[in-house]
This record gives structure tokens, C-alpha cells and sequence, in this order.
């Protein structure tokens, strides 16, 4: 039999910019083939720059000719504009700085930008709702409350699995922050919560980014915190597999595979109340803890697990079981039920 | 429109964007003359932006194309000004209104470049050639300057004068013509310099963007150079302070023991001695602070040896604060000689008080052997008066009897509990893994309240107070009820099972007990789980922690402390004996571990036999009722 040909549109970023994203892309490839379909990962290079050159995005994922394919998932905006009889899309996000950003960044938003903000609510709505979309899944909790309150369109939440996995548990030794240094992972909450942990447990930070000076000057008092910088796929998982707590601590996170690599490594993870999709795997008490977004809070835990390693090593257990459900084959499944391939 | 449905009007503003995108490539066109043609591959291209891609600069304006309308009259002057081949074309077309073919292309050019033959003559020789009279065009002033020209070139000798006559008349029409395209061309230059400054000036300023990026580039990439540099030069030190640290750390590791008897003469001290004390609490801190990072530091040397890769960044911070911690440690010792030696009169009070320490402990001691003399009396008189009794003696009073022997050993127990369980703090700290579980329970507390047998010191009672979960506790030993009613808990004494007998079925939500199942005989054990079961209200919870034999220190040694247990009991029985008493979902949780300092490290042996020597000392058994 002929296998089925699937096109998996993505969006390119024009500054070429490679993160979560496209591992989730390459993740859902693997995913697809093996279930036996001949997918490709169709990437259009778009620019948001300016709102021409939004609306030129928009109009070029409009023209794509996908004609040869059985079936389409779309992944991020604006890929889902596609034209095709059988697409359904499995969203990663919508523009964000139209929803739920706006306010933020335009405090005081003159007409034009009104008018643009509608234009896309308009096309992101039209787009994804049938016929042009069968079906919407979305990655997690986040994105899906968005685009209920926003689109009004109800998607389904399907996670993920990691798409790469030697994720092992050691001994429980430190706390354990990987994290791009930026203000919105806000690895500073961490570490000032180290001046409440009156223990002798070390800090290990791994990543780079915007903030990292102002970071290690926080942090330049404490012998205990370590920056380790760039690491390579070994080292973390070795970092991973021997962590006493993992920290993740960012603003409204989309999805965040840190609580998945932690959970795989059976540690307990660390979380904010306002931390996003985190929330939604770390159950308090039980796989680790949900703190308010206070480094007193998050101290007080570290110094707990550090006191009661059985109750780290449980939470971690209890983590790693919590994630094991998830699975590449069940949502290549479900996709394809979607597609009805 | 807005009622319209959203998924229709996709098309309607795609539609509507494509011509937005259409007319402004237009216009971008017109206005920068030298715009790309629109590419039609996929992936679109963007407006230029500085960073990304290289400049373009507008090339000068080429000479417009002649605008050739056979139907339009035509002037001489449309064909003038070209170079010879562009001529050519365009008076083909003009004239006989088709291309030039190559040979004749060849001929003209010849004509052209070889006999220096003028245009404006040529192009009358194709007007009044037989095919140029054929289609007739119109060219206004060609026939007269042709005919001079040919004039011309047939009498040199009348050229002088008609040339004369010619520039003459044509003069004033010169003048003018040469003024028009004066100010034409400085028009056009004009806008060419405009064009071209402008487009300077964004290549410039893209250069300097450029230069910049690239310079914030080479700056990083300096500075990661230096830090890889760093990094080698720390690994190197590292490798070579190896030795010395090992050595450092093995002369550190006696530290504590110097410290805790260094803290306890600072104790003695520190009662005595108002004036000196802020400087002793600062000692005191540093002190405590040493042990945290001595402790802090051992971890380290774990690491250390395990992990090649972190010797480089962590063996130079951990040598640091060695160095500096031994540094401290030495000015500790030395300020710390000089503060015992500068303290005579202190000195002397803190014997004096030592002595009268000595004194009550004397004492205590007399007082100690004269109440266990007291007890022994007591029993001996307590059994004489049973023989006694003329007749036998009620069962109640039998009873009653034997309960107060039982009594006689309550406050040594106490003193046992005191030295050998832990502080209330300890007890306390340990006890709180349990009120989530309390927490979880989705019952009336307030109405069915939890019960705590064998309560003692009444920590887990407090405990649950400060939860607000309303509790009550029971105990045997009368010391402990009346230290618990003197910290106002609600307490009662009694015996386990005879209390538990008197509660109405379903009347708790939740029964604790710690550390009193090992002191119950096993059929014992049985009745109490029974009577549990019964007084529990459906979805309420039974917990019992106890020593844990699994850990051989605890299985062979600590569990003989307490004089009074019974027989251990292995946590798989125990969670077996739930069940099978009818309580559902039993499970096992461990607790409380040897300080991990204690475990042992390096290989797949040394781990096991942590596990088993330091490993959870004690675990808690629970079950729900159903």
C-alpha cells in the first residue's frame, strides 16, 4: 500500500533562531514516519518585523501549495492559513504580542493597531475553525485557555513526550536550575531564595543569556551557587540524573520541557503558582512543590527536600510516574485519527 | 460584516492583503527605480533590514527608452542622442517600423563608425529610401536638415556660408533648446545627488550598524575566549591543589569535633559573660557558619572524586573557601585564646558555678536512689498488704492495684523518653510529614475528630493544634497525661484498647500512633487494629510509625534502647496486617534517615551497605478505612 504523505508546516523565524520548537518539529516527524506515513516538515522563513511583513507571512503560508499531500498539520502562527481539504493543526502559539501581550506592550494602543489586533483575531478565528481546520490540538493548558478566551475555539491538549531521552537518576546532591538566562525565567528568584536556605546545598546553574551578568553579580556573595554556563547533552543529563530538586520557575511558560527532563531523571520540581504549563504536571506535595513567586517560599522547600531526602526521592518517583503516560506513539495516533489516515 | 461568519471572511481579507502587498511592490518599483523583480518562490522576501542583508544602492539612471508610437508624429530630435546601435533600432522601428535586420545592422554601422556618416543623415536615407517612402512616415524637421546636410556634403566649397546661414537662422532656437536642457539636466542631477546622498547614507549607517553587530560579536566572542582561558588556567590549578586538598579536607574533617567542644566552653562562657557576649555571638555565628560550610565542603570532595569534568570550575571555589575558611578558623582559635586568657574573673564565677552544678547533681542523684528505694519499698509493701487481706481480694481491686504498680515505673520512663526519643522540637519537625496526609482527608474533623494513642509528651498533639485539626490523645503513663494537661492538650489516661472499646463506631476520622505498636503483644496488635477499623468513619485514616528493623542498626541495636518493647515488627507485615484487618489502599512510607554525612561513597557496595545501616530508621504504616 501506498504510504500516506504528510506535510508538517513550520515556521521559520527569520533571525533563524532554534529552541523547544523545533525539537518538538523533528519530534513529531520521527513520531509520524514510524506510525508508518511519509511526513516532511514543509519550513517557511517568515518575518514579523513590521505588520507589512506579518501580513506577507500571512499571505505566503495562504499561497503554499500542498496539494501533493494527504494530509496537513499546521504548527505555529501563521502556518494554520494553509489551504488544504484535510488540515487540521496542532498549535504551538498564535502571534502572542496581538493576545495576550498587547496590553502589556501597547499600554495605550492607537487605532491602527486596533485594527491590525482585529484583523488577526479575524483571520487567526476563520482559519482555525472548520472547514478550513478539522480539528485543533494545542500543547498544552496555556495556549489552550488562550485560544478559548480569545478565539473562542475549544482545542484539545496534547503533550508530548521529550524527544530526547537518556534521562537516568542518580544521588541527590544540589538544586538544580537550567534555565536561558532571560528576566522571564527569572533564575534571580532562585537564587535569591538561596539566602533563606540556611543548608549546605550548592546552587548549579546551567545556561546563558540576555541577563547573565546581572545574574552572577546576585549571586556573587554565595560560594555555593555555581554558573556552569553551555553544557553539552551529557553533562546535563549527568546534572540532571544527580540533582536533589530541580528549579522551574518562569513567567507563564508555554510548555517547558525542564519538568519533563526533571521528571525523567525522577527529581521533584520546584514551580511558581504563575509559572504556566508546569503547574499542570508538578502536583504540590506529591511530585514537588508550587510555590507563590517568592524566594522565601522556594527557600523554605529546598531547605525541606535537602532535610528529607526520602521525601525528594519520593516526589521524584511519584514525577516520573506521573509523565509516563506520555508518548510520541499516542499522539501521532491521535493525529492521524484527526486526519483520518 | 462583523456578523458575517469569521471562517468566510478569510478569502475576502486574504484577497484584500494580496492587493495591499501588490500595489505597494508597485510603487516601491516606481520609486526606487532599480527594485527586484518580485520573486516567486516560496518563502518571500522581506523588506530589507539593515542587519541582515547588504546594502543596495540605486545604480544612475539610464537613458530613458524612446517611446516609439507609429501613430504619433515623430521629430528628428527623437532620434538624436543615442549611441549608434541604439539608433539604429530606433530608427528602424521609426522609419520602416520593424527591427533592423544584422547584416543591415552591419552596414550602418559601418557607414557610421567608418565614414563618420552623422546620424541625422542616415536616418534621412532611410526616410527617403524606397521602403521609407514606402511606409511614409512623419518626421518633422528631417527633410529640410537632411537636405542641407546632403547639400552640404555635395558643395564643401558653399559651406562656409550655408553653415553660417544655417547656425543663424537655428540661433535664437539653440539658445533656447540649450537653456531647456540646462535646467533638465540640473533637475536631473539634483535628484541623482539626492538619490545617491540619501542612499549613502543608509549604506552607511548599515555599516555602522553592521560594525557594530560585528564588534559586539568579536567582544563576546573575546570574552569567551578569556573565559575558556580561565577555565583551563583553573583547571590546571585545580589538578595541582588536588593533593594539598585532600590533605586540607582530611585536617578538616576533625574540625567539627574541635568545634563542638570549642562551642560548649563558648556556652559556658556565654552565661557568664554580659559585656563579652556580642563579641561571642559573633564568634558563635561564625562558628556555625564554619560548620555549614565544612559540611558544605566534604560534599564537596564527594563530588570532587566522582566527577573529573567539575574539578576544573568547582576544585578552585572549593580550595578558595578552604583557604579562607582555614584562615578563619586559625584567627577563631587565636582570638579565641586570647578571650579565655583575658577572662580570669570569669573563669573563677564559672567554676564557682561549677561547683554548685556539681553540688545539685550530687543531689539529684541522693534523691534519684532514695525515690527508687522509695518504689521498691512500695511494691514490697503493696504485695505484703495483698497476702495480708483476710479475704480475697475484689477483682477491681486487683486490678486497681496492679494498675498503680504499673505506675511506678511512669517516671522513668519519661526520663528514658527525654534522653533517648529527641527533643519536642526534633519530634515535632519529624511528626509534620503527616499532616498533609491529615489535610487530604475530606471529613469533618471538627464532628469526628482524629485520636492519638499512646500521645506521650503530646508533640503530635500540638502539632495538630497549630493545623487547627481537632484532636485528642491518650496515654498510660501518668506523668506524660499530666505533662500534656500542663501544656493544656486534651488528654486523657487510659489503656488503649479498654478506650478504644468505650468510642461509638465510626466516631474518628483519624488514629495515630507512634511508637507503640512495638510494645503490644501480637494478639494485642490484632484487637487494637479491629477497634481502629470500628471507631474509624468511612474514608478515615490509621497511622503507625514504629522503629524499622529493615535498618540493621535500628533491627540489632537501638530498637533494645527502650526496655519496654516488645518485638520489632517489619514494615511488610505490618502494611500485610492492615490489609488483612479490612483497611484499604495500606501503604509504607520511611522516615528519618541517618544524617546523609554518615553514608559511605565510591562504590556499588559502599552504597548498599549505607543503604542498609543508613537508611530509614523508622517507618509509618497507613491505612483508610473504606
Amino acid at each position: 500500500m501506498k504510504k500516506h504523505r504528510i506535510a508538517i508546516v513550520t515556521v521559520q523565524s527569520a533571525s533563524g533562531e532554534v529552541g523547544g520548537a523545533e525539537r518538538f518539529y523533528q519530534g513529531l516527524e520521527t513520531a509520524l514516519n514510524a506510525a508508518g506515513t511519509d511526513a516532511d516538515i514543509i519550513s517557511v522563513t517568515s518575518n514579523e518585523a513590521d505588520f507589512d511583513a506579518i501580513k506577507e507571512s500571512y499571505l505566503s503560508f495562504y499561497d503554499l501549495d500542498l496539494s501533493a499531500y494527504d494530509g496537513v498539520i499546521s504548527t505555529k502562527a501563521p502556518s494554520y492559513v494553509v489551504r488544504h481539504p484535510n488540515h487540521i493543526c496542532f498549535l504551538v502559539h498564535t502571534m502572542r504580542v496581538f493576545y495576550d501581550l498587547f496590553e502589556r506592550e501597547f499600554p495605550e494602543p492607537w487605532k491602527e493597531l486596533l485594527d491590525h489586533r482585529n484583523l488577526i483575531h479575524a483571520l487567526d478565528t476563520g482559519s482555525l475553525m472548520p472547514p478550513r481546520t478539522k480539528k485543533v490540538f494545542c500543547i498544552g493548558h496555556e495556549v489552550h485557555n488562550r485560544l478559548l478566551k480569545y478565539n473562542g475555539i475549544d482545542a484539545e491538549v496534547l503533550h508530548m513526550d521529550l524527544a530526547f531521552d537518556e534521562f537516568r537518576s542518580g544521588d541527590f546532591h544540589y538544586a538544580f536550575l537550567p534555565s536561558r538566562l532571560h528576566r522571564w525565567k527569572r533564575a534571580d528568584l532562585v537564587i535569591r531564595a538561596m539566602k533563606f536556605v540556611n543548608r549546605p546545598v550548592m546552587l548549579e546553574i546551567v545556561g546563558t543569556g540576555e541577563q547573565e551578568a546581572e545574574f552572577k553579580q546576585l549571586a556573587a556573595d554565595d560560594p555555593r551557587i555555581l554558573f556552569l554556563g553551555r553544557v553539552s547533552d551529557q553533562e546535563l543529563v549527568q546534572l540532571y540524573a544527580n540533582a536533589l530538586v530541580v528549579l522551574f520557575v518562569p513567567i507563564r511558560e508555554d510548555l517547558g520541557f525542564v519538568t519533563l527532563e526533571a521528571f525523567r531523571s525522577s527529581k521533584p520540581v520546584i514551580t511558581c503558582t504563575d509559572s504556566g504549563e508546569p503547574t499542570y504536571f508538578v502536583k504540590n506535595e506529591i511530585s514537588g512543590f508550587i510555590c507563590p513567586p517568592d524566594p522565601k517560599s522556594i527557600g523554605e522547600k529546598i531547605e525541606l527536600l535537602h532535610d528529607q531526602p526520602e521525601t525528594a526521592k519520593r516526589m521524584g518517583r511519584n514525577g516520573r510516574r506521573s509523565i509516563e503516560h506520555l508518548s510520541w506513539k499516542s499522539v501521532s495516533e491521535k493525529l492521524l485519527a484527526a486526519l483520518g489516515l | 460584516m462583523e456578523s458575517r461568519i469569521p471562517e468566510s471572511r478569510v478569502d475576502e481579507i486574504m484577497e484584500r492583503i494580496r492587493e495591499e502587498i501588490a500595489l505597494r511592490k508597485t510603487s516601491e518599483r516606481q520609486s526606487i527605480p532599480t527594485a527586484e523583480p518580485p520573486s516567486h518562490t516560496s518563502s518571500q522576501s522581506p523588506a530589507p533590514s539593515l542587519l541582515s542583508e547588504p546594502p543596495r544602492l540605486p545604480r544612475p539612471l539610464a537613458t530613458p527608452a524612446l517611446p516609439i508610437r507609429p501613430s504619433d508624429t515623430l521629430h528628428v530630435n527623437d532620434f538624436l542622442g543615442f549611441s549608434d546601435s541604439e539608433f539604429l533600432t530606433h530608427a528602424f522601428h521609426g522609419v520602416f517600423r520593424r527591427p533592423p535586420q544584422p547584416d543591415e545592422l552591419a552596414r550602418y554601422l559601418e557607414l557610421s563608425h567608418v565614414t563618420g556618416l552623422p546620424h541625422l543623415e542616415i536616418l534621412g536615407r532611410l526616410r527617403y529610401s524606397e521602403e521609407g517612402k514606402r511606409q511614409a512616415v512623419r518626421i518633422e524637421g528631417l527633410c529640410l536638415r537632411f537636405h542641407l546636410h546632403r547639400l552640404y556634403r555635395s558643395f564643401p566649397r558653399l559651406t562656409y556660408f550655408i553653415k553660417w546661414l544655417h547656425d543663424f537662422i537655428l540661433l535664437p532656437n539653440r539658445i533656447s533648446a540649450l537653456r531647456r536642457d540646462d535646467a533638465l539636466l540640473r533637475n536631473r542631477l539634483a535628484d541623482q545627488v539626492e538619490i545617491l546622498s540619501s542612499a549613502t547614507e543608509n549604506a552607511l549607517q548599515t555599516l555602522v550598524l553592521r560594525i557594530d553587530d560585528r564588534f559586539r560579536r568579536l567582544e563576546n566572542k573575546l570574552f569567551e575566549l578569556e573565559s575558556r582561558i580561565d577555565i583551563i588556567d583553573s583547571a590546571k590549578a585545580g589538578v595541582d591543589s588536588v593533593d594539598p586538598l585532600y590533605v586540607q579536607l582530611t585536617e578538616l574533617r576533625n574540625l567539627p569535633q574541635e568545634m563542638v567542644t570549642l562551642r560548649e566552653k563558648f556556652a559556658r562562657l556565654e552565661s557568664t559573660n554580659s559585656p563579652q557576649q556580642s563579641a561571642l555571638k559573633e564568634i558563635q555565628r561564625h562558628l556555625d557558619d564554619l560548620g555549614a560550610q565544612v559540611r558544605d565542603d566534604s560534599l564537596l570532595r564527594n563530588r570532587l572524586a566522582d566527577e573529573a569534568k567539575n574539578l576544573s570550575s568547582a576544585t578552585e571555589n572549593a580550595f578558595n573557601t578552604l583557604s579562607a575558611l582555614s584562615q578563619e578558623m586559625f584567627t577563631l582559635r587565636e582570638k579565641f585564646a586570647r578571650l579565655e586568657s583575658t577572662n580570669s574573673p570569669q573563669q573563677r564565677a564559672l567554676k564557682e558555678i561549677q561547683r554548685h552544678l556539681d553540688d545539685l547533681g550530687a543531689q539529684v542523684r541522693d534523691n534519684k536512689l532514695h525515690v527508687l528505694d522509695q518504689q521498691r519499698r512500695m511494691a514490697l509493701l503493696i504485695e505484703e498488704a495483698r497476702r495480708r487481706l483476710p479475704k480475697p481480694i475484689e477483682t477491681d481491686q486487683l486490678e486497681s492495684m496492679a494498675r498503680e504498680r504499673d505506675h511506678l515505673l511512669d517516671a522513668q520512663y519519661v526520663a528514658f523518653e527525654d534522653r533517648f526519643r529527641g527533643t519536642r522540637a526534633d519530634i515535632k519537625q519529624r511528626q509534620s510529614v503527616y499532616i498533609p496526609y491529615i489535610k487530604s482527608l475530606n471529613l469533618d474533623i471538627k464532628k469526628y475528630p482524629a485520636l492519638d494513642i499512646g500521645c506521650g509528651r503530646g508533640e503530635w498533639l500540638e502539632l495538630l493544634a497549630d493545623a487547627a485539626i481537632h484532636a485528642r490523645g491518650i496515654d498510660i503513663n501518668r506523668v506524660m497525661v499530666q505533662q500534656c494537661r500542663e501544656r493544656d492538650l486534651d488528654v486523657e489516661e487510659a489503656d488503649c484498647l479498654e478506650f478504644l472499646r468505650r468510642q461509638k463506631a465510626g466516631s474518628l476520622s483519624v488514629l495515630t500512633s507512634f511508637h507503640v505498636v512495638e510494645h503490644l503483644q501480637h494478639d494485642i496488635l490484632i484487637e487494637f487494629l479491629d477497634e481502629a477499623l470500628r471507631v474509624l468513619r468511612p474514608g478515615g485514616m490509621i497511622i503507625l510509625e514504629t522503629p524499622n528493623p529493615s535498618n540493621l542498626l535500628v533491627g540489632t541495636s537501638t530498637f533494645f534502647l527502650d526496655p519496654t518493647h516488645h518485638k520489632p515488627i517489619n514494615s511488610t507485615a505490618l502494611q500485610f496486617l492492615l490489609e488483612a484487618r479490612g483497611f484499604c489502599r495500606p501503604k509504607v512510607i520511611y522516615l528519618h534517615p541517618y544524617d546523609p554525612s554518615y553514608r559511605l561513597h565510591g562504590s556499588e557496595l559502599a552504597e548498599r551497605i549505607s543503604d542498609l545501616l543508613y537508611g530509614p530508621q523508622d517507618y509509618a504504616a497507613i491505612g483508610y478505612k473504606a
